[in-house]
């Protein structure tokens, strides 16, 4: 089972757009526990952080109890976002970030990281929803996060090149 | 617990003040520190979006500086069109 370790705003996107029923189908969720305060900040006034302290609770995403000794010195990115990358340094888990500077940080450190975008395309590519629902999610996500239209377009291309894909692989085993 | 800190205003400023007080029925003082306080708000959450924007420092950080939440944020940035800071570069690097 692969694992995902979420930092903090992906989550909430991902939760906008509601496909947390999808999301462990792909592998375990995990968050640190800064990333599990700032999920759960501002309670009161968000219904996603309402739903998101559900699913911690439900263990759908879990907490992990692993102790961050030092983080990284950099004054550019979140606690979160640190320890969620210091994670997947230790543990060698996939790391999921919607933000240039984290994602940056991470692949100066190994890390192969992900977006929510691309958390889109591998359920589109193992069959977890199909191409009509990656477009209507990702169009969702897109107004969210304000996606630039050559952003939008290249994600809109690479769902088609993996719908043609799997059109002409199930066409073959037909055959 | 709070201090005294003295101010020289324009003129003109200091009959805005008064003269919006009375119609809040505000004391000027009351008016002035309220003003001031939304005023900072705004001005550090300003500063963190410019800093965002310049892909100085990350949306986490930036909700830290503004001292507000993540949540709070993304829907502030969603509201003003503030795009995601990755880049076509970004994914290009990653896919």
């Amino acid at each position: 089972m692969k694992k995902y370790v979420f930092d903090a705003c992906s989550l909430i996107y991902l939760t906008k757009i509601n496909i947390k029923e999808m999301l462990p189908k792909l592998g375990d969720l995990i968050i640190s526990s800064t990333v599990k305060n700032e999920l759960i900040e501002d309670i009161e006034r968000f219904k996603d952080a309402k739903a998101l302290k559900k699913n911690i609770a439900k263990k759908i995403i879990k907490e992990t109890d692993y102790r961050i000794q030092d983080l990284f010195s950099t004054k550019n990115l979140g606690k979160g976002e640190k320890s969620t990358i210091k994670i997947c340094l230790k543990n060698e888990w996939i790391l999921v970030t919607d933000d240039h500077q984290a994602l940056n940080l991470a692949i100066s450190v190994g890390l192969q990281p992900k977006t929510s975008e691309i958390i889109l395309l591998d359920l589109l590519k193992r069959s977890i929803i199909d191409y009509e629902k990656f477009n209507t999610l990702f169009g969702e996500l897109a107004v969210i996060k304000v996606l630039k239209p050559e952003i939008i377009i290249f994600f809109n291309k690479k769902a088609e090149e993996i719908n043609k894909t799997k059109n002409n692989k199930s066409m073959e085993e037909n055959k | 617990m709070t201090k005294q800190m003295n101010l020289r205003l324009d003129e003109n400023l200091i009959k805005e003040f008064e003269e919006l007080a009375e119609q809040e029925n505000l004391d000027r003082s009351a008016l002035v520190r309220k003003i001031l306080i939304e005023g900072l708000h705004q001005e550090r959450l300003n500063f963190a979006l410019q800093k965002y924007l310049r892909k100085e420092i990350s949306i986490e950080r930036a909700a830290e500086i503004a001292r507000v939440s993540l949540h709070d944020l993304i829907l502030k940035m969603s509201q003003l069109g503030i795009p995601s800071n990755l880049t076509m570069e970004d994914f290009k690097r990653i896919l």
